[in-house]
């Protein structure tokens, strides 16, 4: 039997159908998952994460519009991206409860002296996907959580200071720190594997 | 154009997969089948506060029906009633003697002429009352007005004076009027209703620098080190199992307060009013390893406040008086938050926070009913014995000067 596209699995939710929605969980929570382990690394957080993320998507999954024009590919990227959206929001109320030590660890990480190397000596293709997700979990996590919403899941700085509740300068700076951090842990990364 | 290296990562993750656990799905549908939770309460800090209005709003109301009802006027009777009745002011004794009678007598004579009477009165301010426009209707016979001119206020000292009630001031004003005796030998002393909005600084007095090395500028943003030594005290401050409380600065605290006062007697007012303090602290915390890290505590408190003024002597248009009273105050929301980091923490706070407070008052009287007052106060807050860390319990004893602006309804 022919699996459903994503269009026709996201009509018949709407609908309040549940063997469509476990299709969908079935078929998107392995990227959603990554995309918590992203934001909280300790694994059973992620799974309490991911379940409240897949809850709330399919609660307001009415509130998901579907672009006609859009190809499946287009429509796969955007669902991915709104789901990923979700997950984030989700994952700072659980940054939120996590303990005061990983906090402070973004305070001694503010002192640290973050050496900048030029974009032109990054080379990002060379590494798994296992490595770039490692060397994101070891960014302090202020920096990590900055560059996730930054970066991977585009939100803008103006968002992200909303959601932090930081400034907007604090945003962009702790995005670049956390971008010349990264640079220097893949340098060194590619260094150590030669 | 070659890529961003953080675009080619975004696509390289877009890709990543992670599986969960196989029973994962049964737990989220079983939460889809669970019936929709009922609407989010109202945060409890406006719960507190709307308890605390409430609250504020019944006694200013009973305060009101009070002022209400027992108004009274105060008349330099002795004076005015034997001139009233032509009576020889001979011996004292004598003279009280005649005054009940005569007073009697008079009033039933008069009542009988009363259909109707509308008195309108207002006083002066501070200690100097005058008698300005009162008027006197009569549904029969003539109507007769008294003197609306400013006249010489008679002091209300002395033994000379009585207080009466609004019937009785209202016949002898009446009287007075009709047999044109002079207006200032009237006065009165109606009960005042006045409402005060204020603003409440706490000063550290350096009181109770037992426990915090630092005394005198603890307040303003220095350094309050619990003694290192205190092992008994570090656990009592201990924010959580894992961490010790190693040095506090308390910030200004802030108050704000609206109140009503009402005076019971010739020098006794009663009061009681709602506030809000927001208490706001830098804790450094610590472990068993050394690790420090700091976060920023603020703790918002609704408070009820109740107290009793007794009037001083006024000089000129300045009133002063003593004041002491009790406040109860609720932690309505506490957050502590590491700087710079979405890490916050609710701090809650389940008992009450009771504290008393005395000192004296000195209020300028702008004009009739307004007026600027400043309280110095010594509060004492009794420990509450909860966990939280804050200035109440670092400083039981303080000074805190109060000022604000009251309205008085005349």
């Amino acid at each position: 039997m022919r699996e459903p596209t994503d269009r026709q699995l996201i009509i018949e939710m709407q609908r309040g159908d549940r063997v469509a929605m476990e299709r969908f969980f079935h078929r998107y929570s392995p990227y959603l998952f990554a995309v918590c382990l992203r934001y909280v690394s300790d694994g059973e957080l992620a799974k309490d994460l991911l379940q409240d993320s897949f809850v709330k998507i399919l609660t307001s999954i009415s509130s998901f519009s579907i672009d006609p024009r859009q190809n499946d590919n287009e429509l796969k990227r955007s669902v991915k991206s709104w789901s990923a959206r979700i997950t984030a929001n989700l994952a700072l109320n659980y940054l939120r409860d996590q303990s005061w030590r990983e906090a402070a660890g973004v305070l001694q990480s503010e002192t640290t002296d973050i050496y900048d190397i030029p974009d032109s000596e990054v080379d990002a293709n060379s590494l798994s996907i296992e490595v770039i997700t490692s060397l994101i979990e070891d960014l302090p996590p202020n920096y990590r959580t900055v560059f996730n919403l930054f970066a991977l899941e585009g939100f803008s700085h103006r968002e992200i200071s909303q959601m932090l509740g930081i400034s907007e300068s604090l945003s962009a700076t702790q995005y670049h720190r956390a971008k010349s951090l990264l640079k220097q842990k893949i340098k060194n990364h590619i260094n150590s594997n030669r | 154009m070659k890529k961003d290296w953080t675009e080619t990562m975004r696509d390289k993750l877009s890709e990543s997969a992670v599986t969960p656990p196989d029973d994962m799905w049964a737990g989220i549908s079983s939460r889809l089948a669970a019936p929709v939770p009922s609407p989010r309460k109202s945060p409890l800090i406006w719960r507190w506060v709307a308890v605390a209005a409430c609250l504020g709003a019944l006694v200013v109301c009973g305060v009101w029906l009070f002022d209400t009802q027992g108004t009274k006027y105060k008349v330099q009777s002795t004076k005015y009633i034997a001139q009233a009745e032509g009576v020889d002011q001979g011996g004292e004794a004598a003279h009280q003697g005649e005054e009940t009678a005569s007073s009697q007598a008079r009033a039933s004579i008069i009542n009988a002429k009363i259909v109707n009477v509308t008195p309108a009165v207002e006083m002066g301010a501070g200690s100097s009352p005058s008698l300005n426009t009162p008027a006197v209707d009569m549904g029969t016979g003539s109507s007769p007005s008294l003197n609306t001119q400013a006249l010489d206020s008679p002091s209300l000292e002395g033994s000379d004076t009585t207080v009466v009630d609004v019937i009785d001031y209202e016949r002898l004003l009446l009287t007075q009027a009709q047999e044109g005796l002079p207006a200032q030998t009237v006065v009165m002393n109606h009960k005042k209703l006045s409402l005060s909005l204020y603003a409440c600084n706490t000063n550290m007095t350096g009181l109770g620098k037992d426990d915090i090395k630092d005394d005198w500028n603890c307040n303003f943003g220095t350094s309050c080190t619990i003694p290192n030594g205190d092992e008994d005290q570090k656990t009592s401050r201990s924010a959580s199992d894992s961490y010790t409380v190693a040095d506090v600065r308390h910030k200004q605290p802030i108050r704000f307060g609206v109140s009503a006062r009402v005076p019971v007697s010739g020098s006794i007012s009663i009061g009681a009013g709602i506030t809000y303090s927001r208490l706001s602290s830098s804790i450094t915390l610590t472990d068993a390893n050394n690790y420090y890290f700091e976060k920023d505590q603020t703790l918002h408190y609704i408070g009820v406040p109740v107290s009793v003024d007794y009037n001083l002597p006024s000089y000129r248009s300045v009133d002063f008086y003593l004041t002491a009273g009790a406040m109860t105050e609720k932690c309505v929301y506490g957050q502590s938050r590491v700087p710079n980091s979405p890490v916050s923490e609710r701090v809650t706070e389940k008992g009450l926070q009771l504290s008393m407070f005395a000192g004296a008052g000195m209020q300028l009287n702008l004009n009739t009913h307004l007026a600027v007052y400043a309280e110095p106060l010594a509060t004492y807050c009794f420990d509450n014995h909860s966990g939280v860390t804050n200035i109440y319990k670092d400083r039981p004893l303080n000074i805190d000067l109060r000022v604000g602006l009251r309205y008085t309804f005349r």
